[in-house]
């Protein structure tokens, strides 16, 4: 226990330095960013057959790029297989409703496809093996203009490659 | 009270006669504020363009023609309209006969305050077109020229007269030959097309199935960025206008979109995710990052140079509202000054342009209102703002025309696209395209005196 608290206040006031040698070098850093360090160069497809029942897409609340509670489940699938089969590489890609600017939403499916990329490390699956491409509002999977075709299109979808 | 109005007459009457002589007092007057909506316009006489030499048919259509271009180009000025209202009785209109000179007497009972004479000339495959204006105040010429150009280039010849003129009256660029780059969807795949000001001319300017968006003109108008998925991934490129190769400018992991040339032509401000998170980045003309300028948790996005060279304006939802505004920042300024927020007014607002004037601190963008999309425009400064649709449409990406008085924006009704322009001060709709798909994303070029 005291061990334990005596290594938190170690972490504590090594984060304190660490911002602090942030600030001189006038740089500030954004918490939990993971950088995109490389495009993959295999060819992506859509999951095969076997496997489509874990590369479901995740869904979005409207404007909203935060991964929702029960896609939460969905996701801890996904980074176990990535785990288990670590050859494999992975390309996310958001999506969203066609309502709001085309070049907004562009940013915010972008947005929403490093929010899944985070969860996914943050599971243990290697940032590296993880892509992301936004469409914004061009490619809808429901050309519909109501509610459900909006909740249908705020998604990500998956693509894999070896 | 009827002094006051005596005294504003005198000077309005002074103003007219004054800014022949003066083209910056005039343009100081049709400064674009954000509460100022109707200008007075000159009352233009443009008589029939005659032939020098003879009266065949064909020259009777071509002068027909010829008219038309150049009506469409006054009455869309800004500055002019054409009078008057109704048609010239024929002894009026032989008046234009006489080139050289004006009767200015005859002219004083139509209440007209410049009248514009005009010839043109045929030889082989060249045309020549002479205009010269007379102006009833001062009772003197005081615009003369003549252009001469290829007969396949008609279009183009009417335009720079017109635009000459223009220019010597408002002292602003004319729009007359600028041409509007926008993007037209044929089945999933999005590509780049060129049109005039006046939506003649349409030329597809790329050509593959993939999405090809966002154009951002080079400064002198030789070159156009822009961002496509050709290469699979959303990155930024260049295409020159009269090449056929593609240059690959940034094509880093993730986001690279939303391209805005600085108006110097040095550099691209746009959005780029390789960090882990959309932000505005400046970036030099081969990619090379030169400044971070957005350090938040949140998405930016759209920017757009102020006249400075400095300034950005862009997109962020970071107010915390959940949803985008748009905010000022200094490309040089240091990381820890966070951007300043000028749009306070409905809870979606974004592609924001900010006016080419140097000088000018007013942003043309967009505002949601309910469902609508509604055109705003908002001083920079002060952000006190403006809505300048009212229309049951939506209204949608604005562009600043080169002389910061018209703007190009998607008009979208039920569910259909086309590109229009207007007047930002009296917001009545021009359209421009006709295309069987959506149109949108416009981007205003710059004045042909630029790009010679």
């Amino acid at each position: 226990m005291n061990l334990k608290k005596q290594l938190l206040n170690f972490a504590v006031l090594g984060l304190a330095i660490t911002m602090l040698a942030g600030c001189q070098m006038g740089q500030k850093k954004v918490k939990g960013d993971i950088p995109l360090t490389v495009i993959p160069s295999g060819q992506f497809v859509s999951p095969p057959e076997e496997y489509k029942h874990i590369f479901k897409n995740i869904y979005f609340d409207y404007d909203k790029s935060d991964i929702r509670g029960d896609m939460e489940a969905q996701l801890v699938q996904i980074a176990e297989w990535l785990k288990t089969n670590a050859q494999v590489l992975l390309k996310v890609e958001g999506n969203c409703d066609e309502r709001g600017s085309d070049e907004y939403n562009l940013a915010l499916g972008e947005r929403r496809s490093l929010s899944v990329r985070k969860f996914l490390v943050e599971q243990g699956v290697d940032s590296a093996r993880i892509t992301t491409v936004s469409y914004g509002e061009e490619r809808p999977a429901n050309p519909g203009h109501d509610e459900a075709a909006w909740a249908e299109n705020r998604r990500c979808e998956f693509k894999l490659a070896q | 009270m009827k002094l006051t109005g005596f005294i504003r007459l005198f000077f309005v009457s002074l103003l007219s006669f004054t800014f022949i002589y003066s083209a910056d007092l005039f343009s100081a007057e049709v400064e674009i504020t954000i509460s100022k909506q109707i200008e007075r316009k000159i009352r233009l006489t443009l008589l029939p363009f005659y032939a020098q030499a003879t009266s065949q048919t064909e020259f009777i259509i071509l002068a027909k023609e010829i008219y038309a271009i150049a009506e469409f180009d006054f009455n869309h000025s800004g500055f002019f309209q054409i009078w008057p209202e109704e048609k010239l009785p024929e002894k009026a209109l032989e008046q234009g006969k006489d080139f050289d000179n004006l009767n200015f007497d005859f002219w004083l009972d139509y209440g007209t305050e410049m009248v514009a004479k005009s010839q043109f000339e045929i030889t082989g495959d060249k045309i020549t077109i002479r205009m010269k204006v007379f102006d009833m105040a001062s009772r003197a010429v005081i615009f003369e020229d003549a252009v001469s150009g290829p007969k396949s280039s008609l279009r183009s010849v009417v335009h720079t007269i017109t635009g000459n003129f223009i220019e010597k009256v408002s002292g602003r660029s004319s729009i007359t030959n600028s041409r509007i780059a926008f993007v037209a969807q044929t089945g999933k795949a999005k590509n780049l097309y060129l049109m005039d000001y006046d939506g003649y001319n349409t030329v597809q300017f790329t050509f593959d199935d993939s999405i090809n968006i966002d154009p951002s003109w080079k400064p002198d108008g030789s070159g156009i960025f822009y961002m496509s998925y050709i290469q699979t991934y959303p990155f930024i490129y260049l295409k020159k206008i009269n090449a056929d190769k593609i240059n690959l400018i940034s094509g880093k992991p993730g986001l690279n979109a939303f391209p805005a040339v600085s108006p110097d032509g040095q550099k691209i401000a746009c959005t780029l995710s390789f960090n882990g998170n959309p932000e505005i980045y400046v970036i030099d003309l081969y990619g090379n990052v030169l400044k971070r300028v957005t350090w938040s948790p949140s998405v930016e996005n759209s920017p757009t140079w102020a006249p400075d060279n400095q300034t950005l304006a862009f997109v962020s939802d970071i107010s915390g509202t959940g949803r985008p505004q748009i905010y000022v920042k200094n490309y040089l300024a240091g990381d820890d000054i966070d951007p300043r927020r000028i749009t306070f007014s409905g809870n979606y607002n974004s592609s924001p342009d900010w006016s080419p004037i140097p000088g000018s601190s007013i942003i043309v963008y967009t505002s949601l209102y309910g469902r609508n999309s509604e055109i705003c425009i908002v001083d920079a400064n002060t952000g006190d703002y403006r809505r300048v649709t009212t229309t049951l449409e939506s209204e949608e990406d604005p562009s600043w025309a080169p002389d910061g008085i018209h703007v190009s924006y998607t008009l979208t009704q039920n569910y259909r696209s086309e590109i229009y322009f207007m007047d930002i001060r009296d917001a009545v709709s021009v359209k421009l395209t006709a295309f069987k798909n959506n149109c949108s994303s416009s981007a205003w070029g710059p004045s042909y005196k630029k790009t010679k």
